[in-house]
């Protein structure tokens, strides 16, 4: 009887833990994530969601809204704080936040090689069957990770993941001077809705390196 | 207290553990090899020095702090180990290490791991802990000349993954409050979700018209409805116990085989539309851990 009791207990606090993590943790909303676009339809939307229930809500208060919750989240959060090495050692966590957000402003990433005489090629698009090379590699999830984010946040990895690609291409071809990725955003337009803001191109250049 | 106790004590068939086991296993072992076949294991998990995408890691990761490049060293202890408790070889020890090598993996490049690393993670520890090695085994072979002896394990890991399960689905619904998962947002999600480059796998032109569009609305709200509600595969079971009309009915009916057999169609239909590599697969695995060996119920039953 006396291990059950320290069986129940141990489970007791793990769960207790896990559940205070499994809470949601927003991000803290900065004046720069709120100039976004998609920040500031997601906005309209919920203003006009309220408005619909005769409830007039300014930006503002939304924002403020938003902000009070996600710090009254981080402060429940801050409890198991000193637990934080453990779950580091053992990978362990609670975040599910799966597709939270449905993106409607997509990036396409794209892979353009540009040769000596100045003649270039898209040598990738994403789910275009005339445009394969190292399709699967580049689909792979953990190396889409390096793109298929806010490319804003991860530009660093963003970089690198381009001088990957590049290198990978100028070892394959003797004639590639150049090689560009670049993330293509496109818009979606849900039947009924208004179409989304346009997003914005990013690309990275890599040159071959000289001997 | 008697109760909290209750939940978490008595011993049952060691089936149901053991195939999740073997299930993970070849899930991840599955991801592995096609980490290596599309050339992406020195490119996502190697330093920038040996041309991976890996610019500064930690020095005090011991698998990685063990050689110039860790991508081979990484992804090698990981395979050796979830072969080792696939085939339940020293399981418990195969399980531990591919865990620590796993949350390696992770700090070393954390963009690359994904919510369904850290939820495998999550029930490896609970598999590590339990004797789910004890049956379709190879250690079970040796011992007993039978991959399947008749072995009762404590069930208590078994109900961890439940809870564990429950509270994923279930925050997962509650988290989803971009305006297109709601009635504000005409149930636009999935087709949005759909049009995303990243992560479909083909632009679903046949959602361009009203019935298509509305085929995904249904698809939305019963996705967030199914996980909103997920915590019924918890509490059905348990009221199942209760000596009155209803607890007859819920014994009866049993309710909650209804949001299991929604969450394979709904990791299938993932599988099939999303390219989302190890997580349908991942998660699918997990899913004998409903499957009380008793024949029971599914979820927390107590003993």
């Amino acid at each position: 009887m006396r291990w059950e009791v320290v069986r129940g207990g141990l489970l007791a606090c793990v769960i207790a833990w896990q559940l205070v993590e499994s809470l949601p943790a927003i991000p803290t909303i900065s004046p720069e994530m709120l100039r976004r676009p998609e920040a500031q339809l997601e906005l309209s939307r919920w203003q006009a969601a309220f408005g619909q229930l005769g409830i007039e809500v300014q930006r503002q208060e939304l924002v403020s809204l938003a902000r009070g919750f996600g710090d009254a989240m981080h402060r429940v959060h801050r409890v198991f704080d000193p637990l934080d090495p453990v779950a580091e050692l053992l990978g362990v966590g609670q975040g599910w936040g799966l597709f939270a957000q449905a993106d409607d402003v997509p990036g396409r990433l794209e892979i353009e090689v540009f040769a000596a005489g100045g003649a270039s090629e898209v040598v990738y698009r994403r789910l275009d069957p005339d445009r394969t090379w190292r399709a699967e590699r580049w689909a792979y999830r953990r190396m889409r990770a390096a793109y298929d984010q806010d490319v804003g946040r991860v530009a660093s990895v963003f970089r690198r993941f381009t001088e990957v690609v590049a290198a990978t291409r100028f070892a394959e071809d003797p004639d590639a001077v150049r090689v560009v990725v670049r993330i293509v955003p496109t818009r979606t337009q849900v039947p009924g809705h208004e179409l989304p803001a346009e997003g914005r191109v990013v690309e990275i250049g890599k040159d071959r390196p000289t001997p | 207290m008697k109760t909290w106790l209750r939940w978490w004590s008595g011993d049952e068939p060691a089936q149901s553990l053991a195939l999740v086991r073997v299930l993970v296993g070849l899930a991840v072992l599955s991801d592995l090899a096609t980490m290596a076949w599309v050339g992406a294991l020195g490119p996502a998990w190697s330093l920038t020095t040996s041309g991976g995408i890996v610019d500064a890691t930690r020095k005090d990761l011991p698998l990685v702090a063990m050689a110039s490049d860790p991508a081979l060293l990484l992804w090698g202890t990981m395979v050796a180990s979830a072969l080792a408790f696939t085939v339940g070889w020293g399981s418990r020890a195969a399980l531990v290490v591919f865990g620590l090598a796993s949350a390696q993996s992770a700090l070393h490049y954390p963009m690359g791991d994904r919510a369904i690393d850290m939820l495998l993670r999550n029930a490896i520890w609970i598999l590590a802990a339990s004797g789910c090695g004890a049956t379709l085994s190879l250690s079970a072979r040796l011992r007993s000349g039978t991959w399947m002896p008749a072995v009762e394990v404590p069930a208590w890991p078994r109900r961890l993954l439940v809870l564990q399960l429950v509270v994923m689905y279930f925050t997962a619904g509650v988290q989803k409050f971009g305006l297109l998962w709601m009635p504000m947002g005409d149930f636009a999600a999935l087709y949005v979700i759909l049009h995303d480059w990243g992560v479909t796998r083909a632009i679903p032109t046949w959602a361009h018209n009203p019935v298509g569009f509305f085929v995904l609305q249904l698809g939305t709200a019963s996705t967030l409805i199914w996980q909103w509600t997920y915590p019924v595969v918890l509490v059905a079971p348990a009221l199942a116990r209760q000596p009155t009309p209803w607890g007859r009915w819920l014994a009866r009916w049993r309710p909650e085989r209804a949001w299991v057999a929604l969450g394979v169609v709904f990791h299938l239909g993932i599988a099939a539309t999303l390219d989302l590599g190890l997580f349908p697969w991942g998660m699918l695995a997990l899913y004998p851990a409903l499957w009380d060996p008793r024949g029971q119920a599914t979820g927390l039953r107590g003993t």
